[in-house]
């Protein structure tokens, strides 16, 4: 027996730690928060700030589209204004800054690294490089400030992707976790992109998670609904949709026919117009030429076409918004139609950053345009007007190019917010959808993971293990452990149960947030408990090598959060698995299993 | 519902007196009032793992009340024994004249937590404390704490 005096009291329990530990008691009883509830608040704060770096990344543009141009209006509209030299010469310059900006970019960041949101999502670990983000964000920034004809959505929904990556990488989630908190980003860069909640989870959950798992949408839709209410603060949007349109009326039943034979020209159109984009990148591929000089040939051709029809210049906003209110001859869209379409396939082929969404959207507002003035001429008295032909093209389209039909309907219904249009829309985008598959099996979006080996990550999610989802160096204390000790342990981390290990860390068992509640009111307990007094031996442990299922059902028969991973060998404590994380990652599996390969 | 304090601290399992002046002396002392106990199982076990449990850290609790106890296979339920020393037992840097030996089986936290929690909240009443010393029987010493527990 050791010598009594030198015996230690263990510490008093501190007075001001009790009511923080009776409310962490009292929150946990009475909402049992899990870690997909916290995800949920994380999700909300992605959110948040994927709205604040999208209303940067716009005032940036304007502001450099204001230095380089003199001018606060519009893209298009600028460019109308300008003598023909300077509509010729400011996207060349644009492109030749954003390939600068990338050359010069590249010796900052490091290399071999996938800046992709998308890969990150479905085939990484949910990691955005940082500082290539930043660089790719800053080229788009060039191209799109002078008239490049690519969206702003790619680079917006990088920069909340990127900022979206943070907190994962910070606090040591594990992948799934990781790459779901980068998918709200991409879900809020799109919902403030657009001023589109649906829409934004959607196109998550639709293109790159492929699910509608509550497990993973509910958080897209927070961070969606979160982005866009940021977004909506300021005078760029406001309450109001992205495009107004001109009120929709069916007169008769037949008129839909004419709507779906648009959805049938769609589907047939978009594979061509996804053929053509990647002709261009071939061709700006083949032609060897050094990066600077590629993305200002790309300029060149789209300031050689904003020479004749300045409408190609931007991403096609404007241009939507003034096909649907009916400002154009079928000959002159015909004319920007096709420009518009070159612009696009030059911009995108010569490698600039940036979306192919919005111009894609322009692609198909002017295919229902000009297919609308068609059956109007046939039909003069119908309701069949062109601008409605305008609106359904653009979702007939886009679900046709992106496989998206849920997305591009509930897109174009929240862009317009225009209800009469919807059976007409989703006839179309149904047709469309079902049309281009059959044609084209990869989508916009999935060439380039298909590319990047996404069977490959079919088949790791297959094997994974509970090692692979582990997270290491959960709080421990040891037996010795006072009340003060745990009790501040509780406080600090939202677990109900904390693991107990001896000086070699193995594990022996945990305490139970519940065990203690009775005596929060009696410090003097403090004086006596140590945490061998109150250990629970029985606790289910898991080890590393056991499959994602069976861990699962280790779940099944215990009502905490987590389990604790112990090496088989010696029972030291390894680390701990969350049960929202095994879900997430067998969400991600369940959808592999049945998703066709992209 | 487990038993409350004073249906399992029979006052056969009280000393009034103890004669012990060193601490492990006083503990294994007390504690050999519960030796016969019928859910002692293992009475060697008991003490050496009372001991060992003093050992990691001291269980006076203050006030002049110590409660070395054990969660262990050597009991069947729940044992308690109390032990008085008017001169009082050196814990540490306490000194004890109320020592509660507790034992209770490996698995029942909850239990163990009742009785000790109980005890304590009774003890650090200075009246009762009062009471305590000036009992002149193990039943008085009982109803005492039966009566406010």
């Amino acid at each position: 027996m050791g010598d009594p005096t030198q015996q230690q009291k263990p510490p008093r329990l501190r007075p001001h730690l009790l009511p923080l530990l009776k409310l962490r008691v009292f929150l946990s009883e009475r909402f049992k928060p899990t870690e997909l509830q916290f995800t949920l608040l994380w999700a909300g704060l992605v959110g948040f700030l994927g709205g604040l770096s999208s209303l940067l990344f716009r005032e940036t543009t304007a502001g450099v589209h204001y230095v380089l141009t003199h001018s606060t209006k519009g893209l298009v509209q600028s460019f109308i204004d300008m003598p023909p030299w300077q509509r010729f010469v400011t996207p060349a310059m644009g492109g030749a800054l954003a390939g600068a900006t990338i050359l010069f970019g590249v010796q900052f960041s490091r290399k071999s690294k996938s800046t992709d949101y998308m890969e990150a999502i479905v085939l990484g670990e949910g990691n955005v490089p940082f500082r290539s983000s930043l660089v790719k964000s800053i080229s788009a920034l060039f191209t799109i400030a002078t008239g490049g004809s690519i969206g702003r959505e790619g680079p917006l929904v990088q920069l909340a992707a990127v900022v979206a990556s943070l907190p994962g990488r910070f606090r040591n989630w594990p992948a799934p976790r990781r790459r779901l908190i980068v998918a709200c980003g991409a879900a809020a860069g799109i919902a403030s992109a657009y001023n589109a909640p649906i829409a934004g989870a959607l196109f998550v959950a639709e293109i790159i998670l492929g699910s509608v798992a509550m497990e993973s949408f509910g958080p897209l839709v927070f961070a969606s609904v979160i982005a866009t209410m940021t977004v909506r603060q300021s005078t760029i949007f406001g309450d109001s949709p992205l495009y107004n349109v001109p009120t929709f009326r069916m007169n008769a039943t037949w008129e839909i026919l004419p709507y779906a034979a648009l959805g049938i020209v769609a589907g047939l159109a978009a594979p061509w117009f996804l053929r053509f984009l990647r002709l261009c990148e071939t061709w700006f591929e083949k032609s060897r030429l050094p990066l600077i000089p590629r993305l200002t040939l790309g300029g060149i051709i789209v300031g050689a076409l904003a020479v004749i029809h300045p409408e190609v210049a931007g991403n096609g906003y404007s241009s939507i918004n003034s096909i649907l209110h009916s400002e154009w001859t079928w000959e002159l869209l015909l004319g920007v139609f096709a420009c518009k379409i070159l612009a696009t396939g030059a911009t995108f082929g010569s490698g600039a950053v940036g979306g192919v969404f919005t111009p894609t959207l322009f692609v198909g507002s002017g295919l229902g345009y000009l297919i609308g003035c068609g059956f109007h001429t046939l039909w003069p008295h119908s309701g069949l007007t062109p601008s409605a032909f305008a609106l359904v093209g653009m979702g007939a389209f886009l679900a046709a190019t992106t496989h998206a039909p849920l997305m591009a309907m509930l897109m174009v219904f929240e862009i317009t917010l225009d209800y009469a249009i919807i059976l007409p829309l989703m006839m179309g985008c149904v047709l469309a959808y079902y049309l281009s598959i059959g044609i084209e099996p990869t989508s916009i979006y999935s060439e380039a993971l298909k590319r990047k080996g996404a069977r490959l990550f079919e088949e790791q999610l297959s094997n994974l293990r509970v090692m692979d989802l582990m997270k290491t160096s959960p709080p421990v204390v040891a037996v010795t452990a006072g009340f003060s000790e745990i009790a501040q342990n509780f406080i600090s981390h939202r677990f109900n149960y904390l693991y107990v290990v001896n000086e070699d860390r193995r594990f022996l068992g945990v305490v139970s947030l519940h065990d203690i509640k009775p005596y929060l009111n009696e410090p003097e307990m403090a004086d006596v408990i140590i945490a061998e007094d109150i250990l629970r031996e029985d606790f289910p442990t898991v080890t590393p090598n056991v499959p994602l299922q069976q861990a699962l059902e280790y779940f099944g028969h215990h009502d905490g959060e987590r389990l604790p991973v112990l090496d088989e060998q010696d029972h030291k404590l390894m680390g701990s698995i969350s049960k929202s994380d095994l879900l997430l990652a067998i969400a991600e599996r369940a959808k592999m299993d049945t998703a066709p390969a992209l | 519902m487990p038993p409350s304090t004073a249906q399992i601290l029979q006052p056969s399992q009280i000393l009034l007196d103890i004669a012990a002046t060193n601490k492990n002396e006083a503990i294994l002392e007390v504690a050999a009032a519960v030796r016969r106990n019928a859910n002692m199982k293992d009475y060697r076990t008991f003490c050496e793992e009372l001991l060992a449990r003093d050992e990691l850290r001291s269980t006076a609790a203050g006030y002049g009340v110590a409660f070395p106890h054990a969660r262990t296979d050597a009991v069947s339920e729940i044992v308690i024994a109390a032990g008085r020393s008017k001169e009082g037992v050196q814990f540490g840097e306490e000194l004890v004249h109320f020592i509660f030996v507790i034992g209770t089986p490996r698995e029942k936290v909850s239990e163990y937590l009742v009785a000790v929690g109980t005890l304590a909240r009774q003890l650090r009443t200075e009246k009762v404390r009062t009471a305590l010393t000036a009992a002149t029987t193990p039943e008085e010493f009982a109803r005492t704490l039966n009566r406010r527990g």
